[in-house]
């Protein structure tokens, strides 16, 4: 951990120095930001999309955003957190906008009860039951992850990743740590009961 | 419930296991470096908006107005009735009534004569429906003008004292009975 925020303080130390070049009009200097952080952005803004390339425009929109109000970045938090955050509000824009579009992909078109492990098994021979069980079970938490509510999905996806830690998360999502915190365990609480409900809590 | 606790990291794992683009750095910096477009005032987008702010203005104008234009007919009634009335026309506009004042009023057309009882009468205000239509219509930018009215003539009865004659009676003459022979 201390290594870790060694290194967190580094980047950051760094990213400070780029955006005071980058305030004096180097683009260069902004662009070495970009490629600081453009993973975290990119993902954050996929975990609210869940489309590569609509992940990509909004990054991309949201680097660009962040260039011209350079000026209102006073350092309260990190760079990165305030990067994350302009990111994470274009993401959602652009959800609400896509709108149906996101819901009826989201919504998976077969039937939840017919995909269960039980059902397929009982056409399966038991040398394939452990690869098969495993195959179905990721597919089917997958599926369920996307039929959480968007609070607790993005707080899950977010959180869960290992990608964002929870104030990040927090910062992002404009809710506090400890609400982060319930929305992760709450999206794992449904997606077990679900999962249960379709025979995979009989270790 | 372990399984389950797992197969739910896997998947959030797999869901977020998406790299950026290797080139997004650079094409944000060439986003940047471009001027930002300025678009003429003329724009369609532009025209557009000042049309539709134009019309909910005029609209809204229309509806706040406090009054709407009367017909045209009344309009005209009106202005005859504010015109002072020509020296060899008759002193009222009004139809002869029956009786005794028609008499007086058809057979008078001399100008209107300036007795006190006219005076007060021709300083009174038009009645209601003249009063808030004729004006605006007529100059809508000017004070409305006092549209006065010619008094009725003053209808001159004259009641004829009664006088009850005396009644005269023939004297009757009552013969006397007769008996019969």
């Amino acid at each position: 951990m201390p290594s870790e925020r060694s290194t967190a303080s580094v980047t950051d130390r760094v990213a400070l120095e780029l955006v005071e070049r980058a305030r004096q009009g180097d683009t260069r200097a902004f662009g070495e930001l970009v490629d600081l952080h453009r993973s975290a952005v990119y993902r954050a803004a996929f975990a609210a999309l869940r489309s590569p390339a609509d992940a990509e425009d909004v990054a991309q929109e949201a680097f660009v955003t962040a260039y011209r109000k350079l000026d209102g970045f006073r350092g309260e938090a990190s760079f990165k957190t305030w990067l994350l955050a302009i990111a994470w509000r274009k993401a959602l824009d652009r959800r609400s906008s896509l709108g149906r579009r996101l819901r009826l992909m989201v919504t998976a078109s077969e039937d939840e009860r017919g995909t269960g492990p039980i059902d397929r098994l009982a056409h399966s021979g038991p040398s394939q039951e452990d690869a098969l069980l495993s195959a179905e079970l990721m597919r089917n938490t997958r599926r369920l992850i996307g039929t959480l509510p968007a609070k607790l999905r993005d707080a899950l996806l977010l959180a869960g990743s290992g990608g964002y830690t929870y104030e990040e998360a927090a910062a992002m999502t404009g809710a506090p740590v400890g609400t982060v915190k319930w929305r992760v365990s709450e999206a794992r609480r449904i997606l077990k009961r679900k999962l249960a409900a379709l025979g995979y809590g009989r270790d | 419930m372990q399984r389950l606790d797992r197969a739910i990291d896997r998947a959030v794992h797999d869901l977020m296991a998406h790299e950026a683009p290797a080139d997004l750095g650079a094409r944000v910096v060439a986003r940047i470096e471009q001027p930002v477009p300025v678009g003429a005032w003329w724009s369609p987008g532009r025209i557009a908006w000042a049309g539709a702010a134009l019309a909910v203005l005029a609209i809204a104008t229309y509806l706040a107005w406090p009054s709407r234009p009367a017909p045209l007919v009344e309009q005209e009634a009106v202005v005859a009735e504010a015109r002072p009335p020509a020296p060899n026309e008759p002193a009222t506009r009004t139809a002869p009534t029956e009786g005794a004042s028609s008499e007086v009023g058809a057979a008078e057309p001399a100008a209107p004569t300036k007795t006190p009882e006219r005076t007060a009468a021709a300083s009174v205000v038009a009645p209601e429906p003249y009063e808030f239509t004729a004006p605006r219509l007529v100059e809508p930018l000017e004070e409305p003008p006092v549209v006065v009215i010619e008094p009725l003539p003053e209808p001159q009865l004259a009641i004829e004292p009664i006088t009850i004659d005396r009644l005269t009676f023939e004297s009757v003459v009552i013969d006397p009975l007769r008996t019969g022979d």
